[in-house]
């Protein structure tokens, strides 16, 4: 028995070592131009069904109001400013930048200077705010770039000095895989901190949220996690089809396209919004398209919430709603958990091992139905476990990341037949070497010199 | 004896809470286009955060979008156009449903997406130029269809298309208002009359009398909301507070005025005022010309 134990334990370190080696080989990305298949799911999780359609029905989130600035001028935002602080919200947020990308300050590459009446009325509207959150954003000075760190920031970028000083400021940097701003960028987590030069950095949305609900905020930053997952609550979006027969079609890219209230650039102007919907609210200015229904894809993220997981897709979100999904997240204390990475690795250990064990068992005892049995067991667990973690977050918000069970469980049938049939038989073959060795140095009548 | 009053006191607190939660049925979330809400006799422009009783209905125009928000949280979305009942939009709001249901119509919309029509989409795009409608309209965008005063004037290119033209001024729910021919290629309305005095928003459209095919392309005026008029006459009385006399240039500092504060139509009638006062300066003419150009309207 303990002979089978320690055969189970060997079959399974055997599959890990084995998973090991895969992990480096596909490291060097020599498959991946032949592997359409894996660059389409690259960004799939399994979750995301559960956030996008098999979760329970989230509720608006009525503390934050969104306002679309579409393509207004600096003087444009600064009427919106002006009109929706009259009515006393408690933060307002403001998700564009206000200098000059790249620090450019020439006219040619920055005509926005030329536009001085149109700065003034900006920073004179956010100094009379007095509660106006501006974003900021992480960068690598050239040397920190050099040296190939990838996770440090040395230098916050902030809007022009006539603005920043009458704000306060978070960071908008976002987790995604784009490499530069109209890259494809699919956010499902956020920095909620970060360190810059021993200074902390909040993310834009943490700053807002703890301007409005400190204690909420701070419990949030006390998880003390590197990276959080952002639990969606819902978009704003709006179509603008004008073809009869497909206006009645469902068109949005997600399942819960309204979550929040939104007022469109000329319902500010025009004061078609009721003013107690201000009061005391979190109001959040940033793009949102030309207008409600502007298919544009500026600023625009793909997130769990769309309704195609993986594949080519439309994105579903602009920035600006994705920062609210996060406030509302802090607000709400909807929290996603996770697994650990160690708790990762145990759990595939003993999935793998006692799949190994099952797999001995049935060898010996069943060999003609090994092969349909083992791979109908792999295949039945792995259908299961996959369902398991849809389903456990769906009820309670844990993201159950089964990635190296699920592929510790596919290899062990396969490595399970190698370690058996192959090493089992090479071990095997090495010992009866071995033992005829011994047997040809023992003297015996049969080779002794009998002259 | 102090118990009792206390168990009172929170129940009434209690049922006062519950009450006041069902106050409304539902607020609204986001709105897009020109809709309506009847609450009581009449219909007043629907605004973003206003709440709607059970009693209470919604008018959609078409293209149009409501986002609702019912008392419970739940959303609803209102797209179809025409008239709603809150009480029947009540019903639409989605009960909790298990984790099985949603995956059954997760699975069988997934299928759906197999019969669907895989011709709707074109390798083109549309190109909206000034000259290639019958008719041009120098009005604004809608975004910009905004109306002050209760008199504008309707300018439009021929490209030609000679007259007499037909003038149709509808309603947002394409209800014909009025329907007149001119041979000019200009035409007054008056806001004050009682046909469109109940209207907030106009579309006009100007079309060949010969063949009706050519026409323009509808455009909206739409008066200005109650607390957005006031502004501007607060705003016009301080402006134009030393300027009394109704004279060329004091229709060409008005026109500036209202260009200033996005009424393109109010300064097109105060530049043809100014045009009309002065006939003889050129400068007047040139002025409307650039503002024409300025915004696209030529």
């Amino acid at each position: 028995m303990k002979k089978f134990w320690l055969n189970c334990l060997l079959a399974t370190l055997f599959v890990f070592g084995f998973m090991w080696a895969l992990s480096k080989v596909t490291q060097l990305q020599m498959f991946n131009a032949f592997d359409p298949i894996g660059q389409a799911l690259t960004d799939f999780e399994l979750t995301d069904y559960a956030i996008s359609n098999l979760r329970d029905d989230p509720l608006v989130e009525q503390r934050i109001v969104l306002v679309n600035i579409g393509n207004l001028s600096r003087g444009g935002i600064a009427e919106q400013i002006r009109i929706i602080s009259r009515y006393k919200p408690k933060v307002i947020g403001i998700d564009s930048f206000f200098n000059c990308e790249g620090g450019l300050r020439d006219t040619v590459n920055c005509p926005q200077l030329l536009d001085t009446l149109g700065n003034l009325l900006l920073s004179n509207a956010i100094q009379e705010a007095g509660n106006v959150v501006l974003v900021s954003k992480l960068l690598q000075s050239r040397a920190l770039f050099k040296s190939g760190e990838t996770n440090a920031y040395d230098s916050v970028q902030y809007s022009d000095s006539i603005f920043q000083v009458h704000a306060t400021h978070g960071y908008a940097n976002l987790l995604t895989n784009a490499d530069y701003q109209d890259d494809v960028k699919n956010c499902r987590a956020f920095p909620p901190r970060i360190g810059v030069n021993g200074k902390r950095e909040l993310a834009f949305a943490v700053q807002m949220a703890m301007l409005f609900d400190s204690a909420k905020t701070e419990e949030f930053l006390g998880r003390n996690k590197a990276e959080e997952l952002i639990n969606y609550r819902g978009n704003v979006e709006m179509q603008n089809v004008k073809q009869e027969d497909i206006r009645q079609k469902d068109l949005s890219t997600t399942k819960y396209p309204v979550m929040f209230f939104a007022l469109d650039v000329d319902h500010v102007f025009r004061d078609e919004f009721l003013h107690d919907l201000i009061t005391d609210k979190i109001v959040i200015f940033g793009f949102m398209g030309d207008s409600f229904g502007d298919p544009s894809w500026s600023d625009k993220f793909f997130t769990p919430l769309n309704k195609k997981v993986a594949g080519r897709a439309n994105p579903d979100m602009f920035g600006v709603v994705l920062h609210a999904n996060i406030v509302a997240m802090i607000l709400n204390r909807d929290f996603i958990n996770e697994l650990e990475a160690w708790q990762k690795y145990v759990i595939a250990f003993i999935f793998c091992f006692f799949n190994i064990a099952l797999f001995f068992y049935i060898n010996a005892k069943f060999p003609v139905w090994f092969d349909s049995l083992s791979l109908g067991i792999q295949v039945g667990q792995i259908v299961l476990l996959m369902g398991f973690a849809i389903w456990i977050f769906s009820e309670s918000a844990f993201k159950l990341d089964l990635t190296i069970t699920l592929i510790a469980i596919a290899l062990a049938g396969p490595t399970f037949a190698f370690y058996d049939n192959v090493l089992t038989s090479l071990v095997r073959i090495w010992k009866n070497k071995r033992l005829t060795n011994r047997k040809e140095k023992v003297l015996t009548t049969q080779n002794q010199d009998i002259s | 004896m102090k118990t009792p009053k206390l168990v009172v006191l929170t129940t009434l607190l209690a049922l006062s809470t519950v009450v006041s939660a069902q106050e409304y049925a539902f607020k609204v979330l986001a709105n897009k286009g020109n809709n309506e809400i009847k609450s009581g006799e009449t219909w007043q422009p629907l605004k973003t955060g206003v709440s709607l009783k059970s009693g209470d209905e919604v008018k959609l125009s078409d293209n149009a979008y409501v986002g609702l928000v019912h008392s419970s949280g739940k959303p609803v979305e209102v797209k179809e156009a025409g008239v709603h009942k809150v009480s029947v939009l009540e019903t639409k709001v989605a009960s909790g449903s298990s984790v099985l249901n949603k995956y059954t119509d997760f699975i069988l919309s997934s299928n759906a997406e197999a019969k669907k029509n895989r011709l709707s989409a074109t390798g083109a795009v549309y190109r909206d130029v000034i000259g290639a409608e019958a008719i041009h309209l120098s009005l604004p965008k809608n975004e910009q269809a905004g109306i002050f005063n209760k008199t504008a004037i309707i300018n439009w290119q021929g490209n030609n298309v000679a007259g007499p033209y037909v003038v149709t001024l509808r309603n947002m729910f394409e209800d014909v208002l009025a329907k007149e021919e001119t041979p000019e290629n200009s035409y007054v309305i008056d806001l004050s009359n009682s046909k469109y005095s109940n209207e907030n928003a106009i579309l006009i459209e100007i079309s060949s009398k010969a063949d009706p095919k050519l026409a323009s392309k509808p455009h909206l005026i739409k008066k200005l909301s109650p607390a957005e008029d006031a502004k501007v006459s607060q705003a016009l009385k301080e402006f134009m507070g030393e300027v009394s006399e109704e004279t060329a240039l004091s229709k060409l500092i008005l026109a500036g005025f209202y260009e200033q504060n996005n009424l393109i139509i109010d300064a097109i009638y105060a530049y043809e005022k100014a045009v009309e006062m002065a006939p003889d300066v050129p400068t007047f003419q040139e002025s409307y010309e650039d503002f024409l150009l300025r915004n696209n309207l030529k």
